[in-house]
């Protein structure tokens, strides 16, 4: 595995002179690693394929001089092009009064926990006055899950026995209380179950929520092209979670999702408690994958 | 079938007259074979190919080699309780399949299996476990949230003790292996449950989710070097993710696959069966 990207470029470079124009077989032998590098960080073999042709062209065009190392010049590069591919954070849509947002994604993957979290984020660094809906009534205990969450951060929940009644009432209730944020945690789905994605286009078609985020784990695969292009495809996406970035997984996920769909990222996910979540840092992103 | 359902990720190569190696090896990274392992089997693919054999047949024996012989198996014996362990990273897939487990060992061995909800950390994870419980039947045995997992299992094994029930299976705590702290934890869980009953846990099972990458070869190697893992459970295998990094997970740690989850309900566990695993990759 590679472990130390940077450390990697640098070695690949001792065998080069280091100055002037890099030989074809040269760049070859460097974008070799970088696609690898990609590859093993989970990015999408689409995009990985898309940026290292990028650098590539970039790399033939270089001229290095004896006063910058070439490694530096090289990973400053690879930086920069995965940056672009992140592109700037999202942000959630409040111009609607309750502001809907609906959490969405495959089985597992955060979005109960994400939910008590974004609720607990705007209550307190925004003023806002969340209610915390559970809508997914299929997961045993999810409700009752995302209730004791709400109750550690003391903040409403409101639920129904299916997810439309669930929704309609909360709308309802916020109306009323004057609740401005409704975030709706919805029961996993993957991205191949033709009956459960119908239901959250159903949903969306009845409650047009502002607000449609899709909630990926760091450590996903190859799989998250599939996944992303599949709720991009049932629902208009707003905005990308990305969670459990707390490990070691270098999140190329996020890269897979934006590539298929150009949904930007909102928030990472960085630890169980409540507490845990950040706003989406591009550059921080790209550090674990290159390497600081 | 679940399998047969999923992916016929070869579809577009196989039964090309010359054959595009570059191609197959791209498939696998597609089904997040990792890197090295994906070269290695396209290397001896092409061997056997050369050597006469179908391409289909090629590959997939070449995808064989990779998984170990025979078929895997859960320990159970009556003679004494015997306990299956249950870890992985959050939201794996480990309380549904301690449910699952347990309706296994009542169908496959005629057993009385008993749940000790040892995830005393999630929010309504004890409840959820209670729920499978209350569904299959069969006792949980919990304590508050926030309790001491450790304290948990301790009483737990001599609750299931003195109910005689067989096989004691324990639902710990979602954990990344990056935290030492929480690897502690588990260690100290082992520790009790060979204290209480020798030579046991029987099973240490490592939930892995299909759809995820190469941190699933981490994820393994950590979590072995911790515990005594004895068998990983392949979960979410009804979606179109195929988990291809066991191919490197098997080679590099001899951990087998032993069962599959496709599914979210409790009949929902199949045994893993590596002929049609292979298939699965290649049509
Ligand atoms: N380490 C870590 N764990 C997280 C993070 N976000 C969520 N989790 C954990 O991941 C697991 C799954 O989280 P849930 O919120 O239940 O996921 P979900 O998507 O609602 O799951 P389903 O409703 O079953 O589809 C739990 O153990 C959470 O504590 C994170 O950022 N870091
Ligand atoms: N589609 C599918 N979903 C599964 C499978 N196994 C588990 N799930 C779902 O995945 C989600 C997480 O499962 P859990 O059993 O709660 O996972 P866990 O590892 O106990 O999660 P934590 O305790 O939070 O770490 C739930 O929504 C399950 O219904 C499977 O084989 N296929
Ligand atoms: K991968
Ligand atoms: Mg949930
Ligand atoms: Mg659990």
């Amino acid at each position: 595995m590679l472990s130390d990207f940077s450390e990697k470029i640098q070695s690949l470079f001792k065998k080069f002179r280091g100055y002037g124009k890099l030989t074809e077989k040269e760049i070859g032998e460097i974008c070799r690693d970088i696609r690898l590098l990609f590859l093993e960080s989970d990015i999408a073999l689409s995009a990985t394929k898309k940026i290292v042709e990028e650098i590539k062209n970039r790399l033939s065009t270089l001229e290095f001089t004896t006063e910058t190392s070439p490694g530096t010049l090289v990973s400053n590069i690879v930086r920069e092009e995965l940056i672009n591919l992140l592109g700037k954070p999202g942000n959630i849509d409040f111009s609607e009064k309750p502001t809907l947002v609906m959490m969405v994604g495959i089985q597992g993957s955060g979005k109960t926990t994400t939910s008590a979290k974004i609720a607990n984020y705007f209550a307190t660094k925004e003023n806002k006055k969340p209610l915390l809906v559970g809508a997914d009534v299929r997961r045993p205990a999810a409700q009752l899950q995302l209730e004791k969450l709400s109750q550690q951060i003391k903040i409403p929940f409101f639920t129904d026995k299916d997810p439309f009644l669930a929704c309609e009432g909360a709308l309802n209730l916020a109306r009323s209380k004057g609740y401005d944020l409704i975030i709706v945690d919805t029961a996993g789905r993957t991205h191949v179950d033709e009956e459960l994605l119908d239901e959250l286009k159903t949903l969306n078609e009845r409650f047009q929520p502002k607000n449609n985020i899709l909630v990926i784990d760091s450590m996903m695969g190859q799989e998250a092209t599939k996944v992303a292009k599949a709720f991009f495809n049932t629902i208009p996406l707003t905005g990308a979670i990305l969670t459990k970035f707390d490990g070691d997984a270098r999140g190329g996920a996020a890269f897979s999702l934006r590539e298929v769909t150009g949904v930007p990222l909102i928030f990472l996910g960085v630890g169980e408690k409540i507490q845990n979540l950040e706003k989406f840092d591009p550059v921080r992103v790209v550090n674990r994958i290159v390497g600081m | 079938e679940a399998l047969t359902k999923t992916r016929r990720v070869f579809s577009s190569v196989v039964g090309m007259e010359s054959i595009d190696w570059d191609e197959i090896l791209e498939k696998f990274l597609l089904v997040d074979v990792g890197a090295d392992i994906a070269q290695e089997i396209v290397k001896d693919a092409k061997k056997r190919w050369l050597n006469a054999a179908p391409i289909e047949i090629a590959l997939k024996e070449a995808i064989e080699d990779f998984l170990p012989e025979g078929k895997p198996q859960l320990f159970f014996t009556n003679s004494h309780p015997c306990v299956w362990l249950l870890i992985g990273v959050n939201g794996s897939g480990k309380t549904t399949t301690c449910a699952k487990l347990a309706k296994y060992s009542i169908e496959e061995f005629k057993a009385t299996p008993i749940l000790i909800a040892a995830d005393t950390f999630r929010a309504a994870a004890i409840d959820q476990l209670k729920i499978w419980g209350e569904r299959l039947n069969i006792d949980v045995i919990s304590q508050k949230e926030n309790s001491d997992p450790a304290a948990v299992v301790f009483d737990g094994l001599k609750a299931s003790k003195s109910r005689k029930r067989n096989p004691i299976i324990i639902d710990t705590a979602g954990r990344l292996h990056t935290k030492d702290n929480l690897m502690e934890e588990l260690k100290k869980i082992e520790r009790v449950i060979g204290k209480e009953i020798e030579g046991e846990p029987s099973e240490v099972l490592l939930v892995l989710d299909a759809s995820t990458g190469y941190n699933a070869v981490k994820q393994a190697e950590v979590f072995s070097q911790s515990l005594k893992v004895t068998g990983i459970i392949l979960t979410k295998l009804d979606s179109s993710a195929k988990g291809g990094y066991v191919l490197n997970i098997t080679k590099k740690f001899n951990i087998p696959v032993k069962f599959i989850g496709v599914g979210e309900g409790v009949d929902d566990l199949v045994p893993f069966d590596k002929v049609q695993y292979a298939e699965g990759l290649i049509p």
